[in-house]
């Protein structure tokens, strides 16, 4: 219907990042990227309608903190997630401490096309400008007392010191045992970790397959 | 008033009624069709050409904000929104799961743009601009219909500029498409 007025050029040639699950293009979100309005992460996962399971760190399942509990969400193919802004959540064998966000985060998983292994698990989340912020918290993991936490401002600083807020937080609870005994009931807990696992000391490594 | 403290959304594609949804600062819109159904190309229009996002077995674009967007055969207007919109085509066998998603936050919902324009020579024809960020989305949705129908009613769809007329305009929910807007759902 809009032949006259279309662009007959193929749009590769206009836009490089047209389609961001492109096999050429799908490797900047590796980690984290800037797109548009939005930071945009995507994860080459087994993704399935029954579970996620993450090559190098197993079963993808969160845990999200609420006033009644913890609540722990089975993720699956197709179902979008969204945490919303300040809630505390964390992912088993992933995260090694509670990310507490000011954005959203939105996850969306996608089963791979016919022929491949991997799907892709499409992370989004707003971009945090001025004072919005994420911190990497540590709460007991017997009665949910808060043990240690770092702040890190993204909105100020940028998404590229979030690597290293990441592993700074880490290093600082780990570096005093008291941080990780529990002042309200005693109980002494794990060593935290990175989301990296290339990051992990081999006591982090332990740690990891704890919780 | 406080707001109720929500731990979590889950949306699962291509379930529930079809309309859009409001989680947090998230808009979504899902839908679960099958690929033998017209499919709901995206078209940009760039410095007044148009660009028809190919379809893929998995397609994820963004449209950026400022960009007026149509997707045949959902909306029969060009969309105009202040903030990104994701696209997200998926096959998984004989189906095609859709995913539009708006992450917008107070500051940047701004003002939609309901706009038509001439097929042949690309020329405006009509446009309105709706404050989102005051009414909100259902009712931005409501404005579309209504603007399309009066599109549809007015000497505007004939291009003063070429003659060239129009096909009928349509809103986004074709449960309460009447005649004319069916027709021209299934043309563009």
């Amino acid at each position: 219907m809009f032949a006259t007025v279309g662009i007959d050029e193929p749009i590769e040639k206009i836009f490089d990042d047209w389609d961001y699950l492109d096999e050429k293009v799908v490797k900047k979100f590796t980690t984290w990227q800037v797109a548009g309005q939005n930071i945009i992460g995507i994860r080459r996962r087994t993704i399935t309608l029954n579970e996620i399971v993450d090559p190098k760190k197993g079963a993808f399942n969160s845990i999200t903190m609420t006033p009644d509990g913890l609540l722990s969400k089975q993720h699956k193919a197709f179902k979008i997630h969204i945490t919303p802004g300040g809630v505390p959540h964390r992912v088993e064998h992933s995260l090694g401490f509670w990310h507490i966000n000011d954005m959203d985060e939105l996850y969306l998983p996608i089963p791979p096309r016919p022929g491949e292994e991997l799907g892709h698990f499409i992370v989004l989340m707003q971009t945090p400008t001025g004072d919005e912020r994420e911190s990497y918290a540590q709460y007991c993991g017997q009665c949910l007392t808060m043990l240690h936490e770092y702040e890190y401002q993204t909105g100020r600083f940028g998404l590229n010191g979030i690597w290293r807020a990441e592993e700074e937080a880490v290093r600082s609870y780990n570096a005093d045992p008291k941080h990780r005994e529990c002042p309200e009931c005693g109980y002494v807990n794990p060593l935290g970790y990175c989301w990296n696992v290339a990051k992990d000391s081999p006591e982090q490594a332990a740690a990891r397959l704890l919780w | 008033m406080t707001a109720a403290y929500i731990p979590a959304y889950d949306i699962y594609l291509g379930e529930g009624d079809g309309s859009w949804q409001e989680a947090s600062r998230y808009q979504i819109w899902t839908r679960k069709a099958a690929l033998a159904d017209p499919a709901l190309s995206v078209l940009e229009r760039r410095d007044g050409k148009v660009l028809r996002v190919p379809e893929r077995s998995r397609v994820m674009h963004r449209i950026p904000g400022g960009v007026p967007h149509h997707i045949e055969h959902l909306f029969g207007f060009w969309r105009t929104t202040a903030a990104d919109t994701v696209f997200i085509r998926a096959e998984m066998d004989d189906e095609v799961y859709y995913t539009l998603i708006v992450a917008t936050t107070g500051r940047d919902v701004g003002t939609e743009t309901v706009a038509w324009y001439c097929p042949k020579c690309g020329a405006e024809l009509q446009s309105a601009a709706f404050p989102a960020a005051r009414f909100g989305l259902r009712a931005f949705w409501n404005h579309a219909l209504e603007q399309a129908r009066a599109f549809n009613a007015a000497a505007a769809r004939t291009c003063a500029g070429c003659g060239t007329t129009h096909p009928h305009a349509y809103g986004f929910d074709a449960q309460v498409d009447r005649d004319d807007e069916r027709e021209g759902r299934a043309l563009w």
